[in-house]
C-alpha cells in the first residue's frame, strides 16, 4: 500500500514536472513566435521606411517633358523599381509571417497605391489624362448653372447621368473650392484607397483565410492597368458597385437546402439535376456565413440600396452589370436577398424612362444595333497599331500579354480550386456577368477595359488561390518566394501599359495657363479649333463654345487642311455665325498625333509654321507649349483680348 | 494604453458632434478661409456615414472605414442629387441636410445606449 502510495506520489510529481517543461516548452515557444514577430514588425517598418524614403528621393527632379513614347517609363530613375522591390520583399515577409497584423499589411496595400498612383500626380503637378478635365468641367457647368441640362448638345450623357458631378459640386461648393482640380489631381489615390477597401471587403467574403484576403488584394492592385480609376463616374461607381456586392456576400448569405423537387420541375434531366445538386453543395460547403443581428442587416440593405441609388444616378453601365450580377446571385442563392434584383431593374429602368430619357431617346437605336455585336464591340477597342509609333507599339502589346495573363492566371486558378473540391461560385458570378457587358455595345471603344475591370477583384482572388492548397493551410516558404517572383513580374508587366501613354496624358503648367487664358477670356458663341482632343480640355464655361478637333475630321478633310492650312482655317474661322474663332495646338495634341498616328507626323508642327507666317492670323497667346492663333480681321474690341 | 474598438465607438458620436458643428459654423459663417477646404471636406467624406456605421459594431476597421466612406458619399450624392432636381442648389442647405443626417445617426446612438 505504502509502496504505491509512493509511485503515486512519484507519478504526481513526475506529472508535474512533465506539465511544467511543457508550459516551459510552450512559453518558449510563444516567446520565440513573439520574438519571430517583433523582429519581422521591426525589418518590415524598416523596409517600409526604406522603400518611401528611395521613392520620395528617386521621383525628385524628373523631368515629364522629356518622355518619350513609352510615356512615364522612360524617365524614371532607378531608385523607383528599387523601391517597388523592396516593397515586394517586405510584403512576402509580413504576410507569410504576420498574416494577421492588418495595420501593417494595409501600410503595405497603401504604399503600393501611392508608388504607382501617386508618383504622376507628384511628378507632373496637373491634372493627368483630357477626361478628367472635362469631368471638371460638367462640375464647373453645376455649379455655376445650380443645375444640369439634359437636352445640351455637347456631353449630354453626363447631363442625364449627373450623380458623381453633383456630389462634386456639393462637396467642393461646401469646402469653398470653385474649381475643383486639385480634388480631381488626387483622385486616383483617394479611388485606389476606396477599391482596396472595397475590394477587401469582398475577398473577405470568398474566404476565411487572412493570408489569401491580402494576396488577393495584392494582386487586384499589380492587374488593374487599365486606368478606370481617374476623376471619374466609372471610378466612383466601381467603388460603390464592389462594396455593395462585399456586403451582400459578406452578411446576406444563409445556406439554404439544394431546391431539387423546383428545380425538378423545370430540368427533364435527373442526371444534370444530380450534377446541378453537387455543384451547389460543393459551393455552399465553400462558404462561410458571417452572421448579423436584424438591426446589422437593416442599416446595411439601406446601404446597399443606397448605394444602387447613386449608382443608377451616375454611370449607364455599372447599373446594367450590377442587374446581373444580383439576378445571378438571387438564383444560385449565394444571397439571401432575392428581391433585391427586381429593385435594381426598376431603379435602373425607372431612372432611363423618367430621368435619362433625352439621351435615351436619342441614343436608344444605336445602343439596340449594336446589341449583340461581340466581335464588332471588342475589336472597336483594340488600338489601332498599324500607324502607331514602335514605342506605342509595344505598349500595346504589353497590356494586351498582360490581360491575357492575368485571364489565364485567374482561370488556372479557379480549375485548381475546382480540381481541390472547391467551388467559388460567387467570384465566378462576378467574372461572368463582366463578360455579359460584350453583347451590349462598344461603350465608345472601351468595353474590353470595363470587361476586365470589373472581372479584376474576383481574377485576383483565384491568381491569389494559386499559392495556397488549401483553405485553411498557410503559404509555405517556398508559395511566398513564387508568390514574390509573380508580384515582380505582373509588376514590370503593369507599369508599361499603365504609365505607357503618359507623353499624351502629361500637360504641362504651360498648356494649363493657355487654355486658363482661352476659356476665361473668350466670349461666348466662340469656336475652338483644336489640334487633337487631348489637352487641359473643356474644364470652365464649356457650354459657351463649339469644338472643333481637326483629327477627328473626315480623312480627306484633314489632309487637305494640313496642306494648305491658311485656306482652310481661315475658312472655318472666319464664319460669323460664331462670335469669336480661335486655333489652339499643345505639346500634348502633338504627341496624340505622333504617338496614334492618326494624322502624317508634324501635321501640327507644319499648321503651326505656316499661320505664324501668314498674313491673315495673329497670336493671341504664345509659350513653349500652347499657342492660340485668331484671324486678324476678327479682332476688333469685341474681342476682349488681343495681342 | 491601447485604445479598443469599443472605446473608439464611444468616442464617434462626440467626434461627429465637435466636427460637424466646426463644419457647419465654418460653412455658414465663412470662417478659417485657408482651413476650410481640409475640414469640411474631410468631415462629409467621412462622419455622415460613420454616424450610422458605427452602430454594425464590426470590429474590422478596414471594413468600417470603408462603409463609412461609401455611406458618406452616397449620402452626400442624394443631397446633391434633392438640390440639383428639385432646383434648391446651395451648398448651405445641402450642408445643412447633411448635418441633420449625421446628428440623426448619432441620436440614434444615445437611444441604443441608453
Amino acid at each position: 500500500m505504502e509502496q504505491a502510495e509512493t509511485r503515486l506520489v512519484k507519478r504526481r510529481r513526475s506529472d508535474k514536472r512533465y506539465r511544467k517543461k511543457e508550459k516551459q516548452s510552450q512559453l518558449a515557444v510563444v516567446s520565440n513566435s513573439q520574438a519571430v514577430a517583433l523582429i519581422t514588425r521591426l525589418v518590415a517598418a524598416a523596409l517600409l521606411i526604406l522603400a518611401g524614403f528611395i521613392w520620395i528621393l528617386s521621383i525628385q527632379g524628373v523631368d515629364p517633358s522629356a518622355m518619350t513614347d513609352i510615356g512615364l517609363l522612360s524617365v524614371l530613375p532607378p531608385g523607383y523599381y528599387a523601391a517597388l522591390v523592396v516593397l515586394v520583399i517586405s510584403f512576402s515577409l509580413v504576410v507569410y509571417v504576420l498574416p494577421k497584423a492588418t495595420g501593417l499589411l494595409a501600410l503595405h496595400i497603401t504604399e503600393l497605391i501611392l508608388f504607382i498612383h501617386a508618383t504622376p500626380t507628384l511628378i507632373y503637378g496637373t491634372l493627368r489624362y483630357s477626361w478628367a478635365w472635362k469631368h471638371v468641367g460638367i462640375i464647373d457647368y453645376i455649379i455655376r448653372h445650380g443645375g444640369v441640362d439634359k437636352n445640351i448638345s455637347f456631353y449630354n450623357a453626363y447631363h442625364n447621368w449627373p450623380g458623381f458631378f453633383s456630389l462634386n459640386a456639393f462637396m467642393a461648393e461646401s469646402a469653398g473650392i470653385s474649381l475643383p482640380l486639385e480634388i480631381a489631381t488626387w483622385a486616383p489615390i483617394f479611388f485606389n484607397l476606396a477599391f482596396f477597401g472595397a475590394v477587401y471587403l469582398l475577398i473577405r467574403s470568398f474566404t476565411t483565410n487572412d493570408q489569401l484576403v491580402w494576396v488577393a488584394v495584392w494582386f487586384f492592385f499589380l492587374s488593374n492597368w487599365v486606368g478606370q480609376d481617374y476623376f471619374s463616374p466609372q471610378a466612383f461607381a466601381f467603388f460603390f458597385f464592389v462594396t455593395a456586392i462585399g456586403i451582400l456576400l459578406r452578411w446576406f448569405y444563409q445556406p439554404t437546402p439544394f431546391p431539387g423537387e423546383t428545380l425538378k420541375r423545370w430540368i427533364r434531366s435527373a442526371r444534370v439535376a444530380t450534377a446541378l445538386e453537387q455543384w451547389y453543395q460543393r459551393a455552399a460547403a465553400t462558404r462561410t456565413p458571417v452572421a448579423a443581428s436584424p438591426v446589422q442587416r437593416v442599416i446595411l440593405m439601406i446601404i446597399v440600396v443606397l448605394l444602387m441609388m447613386v449608382i443608377n444616378a451616375s454611370h449607364q453601365l455599372t447599373p446594367l452589370i450590377l442587374i446581373a450580377v444580383l439576378v445571378l446571385l438571387a438564383i444560385t442563392r449565394q444571397m439571401s436577398a432575392t428581391t433585391l434584383p427586381l429593385l435594381a431593374i426598376v431603379l435602373t429602368a425607372a431612372w432611363m424612362w423618367f430621368v435619362a430619357y433625352p439621351f435615351m431617346g436619342s441614343s436608344l437605336s444605336s445602343i439596340l444595333s449594336s446589341f449583340g455585336a461581340v466581335a464588332e464591340n471588342v475589336s472597336d477597342t483594340l488600338l489601332n497599331l498599324e500607324n502607331a509609333s514602335p514605342g506605342q507599339v509595344f505598349v500595346a502589346w504589353m497590356g494586351r500579354a498582360l490581360t491575357l495573363a492575368v485571364l489565364a492566371l485567374g482561370a488556372l486558378g479557379f480549375f485548381l480550386r475546382v480540381r481541390r473540391q472547391y467551388f467559388d461560385l460567387a467570384p465566378v458570378i462576378l467574372i461572368f456577368s463582366a463578360f455579359l457587358l460584350l453583347l451590349g455595345n462598344s461603350y465608345g471603344g472601351e468595353i474590353v477595359f470595363r470587361v476586365f475591370f470589373f472581372s479584376t477583384p474576383a481574377l485576383a482572388f483565384f491568381i491569389g488561390t494559386l499559392f495556397f492548397r488549401d483553405n485553411d493551410r498557410p503559404l509555405l516558404p517556398v508559395r511566398t518566394v513564387l508568390m514574390a517572383g509573380l508580384s515582380l513580374v505582373l509588376l514590370a508587366a503593369f507599369l508599361f501599359p499603365y504609365y505607357g501613354k503618359d507623353k499624351q496624358y502629361y500637360f504641362s503648367k504651360n498648356e494649363v495657363a493657355a487654355t486658363e487664358f482661352l476659356f476665361s477670356n473668350a466670349p461666348a458663341g466662340s469656336l475652338v479649333v483644336e489640334g487633337a482632343r487631348n489637352y487641359p480640355v473643356l474644364y470652365r464655361n464649356y457650354e459657351f463654345f463649339t469644338f472643333v478637333p481637326i483629327n477627328r475630321e473626315p480623312r480627306e478633310s484633314r489632309l487637305y487642311l494640313v496642306e494648305n492650312p491658311v485656306e482652310v482655317l481661315s475658312r472655318w474661322m472666319g464664319d460669323t455665325r460664331y462670335t469669336a474663332a480661335y486655333l489652339l495646338i499643345t505639346t500634348s495634341q502633338k504627341a496624340e498625333i505622333e504617338m496614334l498616328g492618326n494624322m502624317p507626323s508634324g501635321s501640327l508642327d507644319r499648321i503651326e509654321e505656316q499661320l505664324h507666317q501668314s498674313e491673315e492670323f495673329i497670336v493671341l497667346f504664345e509659350n513653349e507649349d500652347a499657342v492660340i492663333f485668331t484671324l486678324r480681321s476678327r479682332v476688333n474690341e469685341d474681342i476682349p483680348f488681343s495681342p | 494604453m491601447k485604445i479598443s474598438h469599443s472605446h473608439l465607438n464611444a468616442l464617434w458620436p462626440w467626434i461627429i458632434l465637435v466636427w460637424g458643428l466646426a463644419a457647419g459654423l465654418i460653412v455658414f459663417t465663412g470662417a478659417l478661409p485657408s482651413q476650410r477646404t481640409w475640414l469640411v471636406f474631410a468631415f462629409l467624406l467621412l462622419c455622415p456615414g460613420m454616424a450610422f456605421v458605427r452602430l454594425l459594431h464590426t470590429g474590422d476597421w478596414i471594413i468600417k472605414a470603408t462603409l463609412a466612406v461609401a455611406l458618406s458619399l452616397a449620402l452626400n450624392a442624394m443631397v446633391a442629387l434633392l438640390l440639383l432636381y428639385f432646383r434648391a442648389w446651395s451648398p448651405l442647405n445641402g450642408m445643412m441636410m447633411i448635418l441633420a443626417i449625421s446628428f440623426l445617426g448619432v441620436m440614434f446612438k444615445t437611444r441604443e445606449e441608453s
